[in-house]
């Protein structure tokens, strides 16, 4: 189950199909297939590979930490390789003070993961403008992919 | 048009004009990867303070820099102070600011006395949960009234 999924996000794309619910995924919970965005994550991938390797091209407080980049890119990946991954998500950015933050958008729907340190990434849902979960994402050492913690 | 007031007193800002509530607000965005070529929507984390990180780290302690519009105009903002760089540039209102309860004061510099802050969005309350909330439902709601006016 990949962290969108599983945080109930409704984020929705063009070529959906339904996933059906288990392990606590809403009905109706959309999500894509990730063979479809394969090439939109390659090339957010290849950005952040990017900025790790010009660290000039930001003010020193904004350049995104090694670690927190290595994160950030492992989590693209799985994403791209997987049958049934997240969907790229609107942009990436730096987000201050070493992070980086990928983030989604759907209508009344605005999901946030902030990568913050080495294997650690902090998500967080809006509905109509209101916050309404935040979670923490932790790296498992044994699949090295992000998992909801709370 | 009415005059904001401030917690700063005149006296301390005498080189600039204090911040009326009818002014524009401009706000360069940091270089990102943008699924549209343009950072379309502008992302949430855009109108979030760097957040504080150790003593060496502090973050954006005095609160989100933003530049006023009736001091510069939009190529000086967009661009870089530290490399002259052109970066994307977004624009909003004071008006916006005082809609979400919100303030901004002039905070001039040497080379820039267009530069000021939103005192709110701080990465001191950055680190408490609850004011952090607010944060980021501002930020949202902010970068829902920016336009993008200068596209790097």
């Amino acid at each position: 189950m990949t962290v969108l999924q599983g945080y109930s996000s409704e984020i929705v794309r063009d070529e959906t199909r339904l996933a059906t619910g288990a392990g606590g995924t809403p009905a109706g919970a959309l999500v894509t297939s990730a063979r479809a965005d394969a090439q939109v994550w390659k090339q957010a991938i290849d950005q952040m590979l990017h900025w790790k390797s010009s660290p000039s091209l930001f003010e020193a407080n904004d350049q995104p930490d090694d670690d927190i980049l290595d994160t950030a890119v492992d989590y693209a990946v799985d994403q791209m390789d997987s049958e049934d991954g997240d969907p790229a998500p609107t942009s990436i950015i730096p987000s201050g003070s070493g992070r980086v933050a990928m983030e989604w958008n759907d209508g009344p729907v605005t999901v946030v993961i902030e990568f913050i340190k080495l294997g650690v990434a902090t998500m967080t849902e809006f509905r109509r403008g209101k916050l309404v979960r935040r979670s923490r994402l932790v790296r498992n050492p044994r699949s090295r992919q992000l998992e909801l913690r709370g | 048009m009415s005059l904001i007031s401030t917690s700063e007193t005149q006296h301390e800002h005498e080189d600039v004009p204090p911040i009326d509530a009818g002014e524009r607000l401009y706000r360069r965005l940091l270089l990102g990867w943008y699924k549209h070529g343009k950072p379309d929507p502008i992302p949430q984390k855009a109108f979030m303070p760097r957040p504080w990180v150790s003593e060496d780290r502090p973050g954006d302690y005095d609160g989100l820099s933003v530049n006023r519009a009736c001091l510069t105009n939009i190529e000086t903002a967009a661009t870089r102070p530290d490399n002259g760089q052109k970066v994307d540039l977004v624009e909003f209102g004071v008006a916006d600011l005082h809609e979400f309860g919100l303030s901004v004061i002039p905070k001039p510099l040497k080379a820039d006395k267009s530069h000021a802050v939103i005192p709110e969005l701080n990465s001191v309350d950055h680190c408490k949960l609850t004011e952090l909330e607010k944060m980021e439902e501002w930020a949202l709601a902010l970068r829902k009234r920016a336009v993008l006016v200068f596209k790097a």
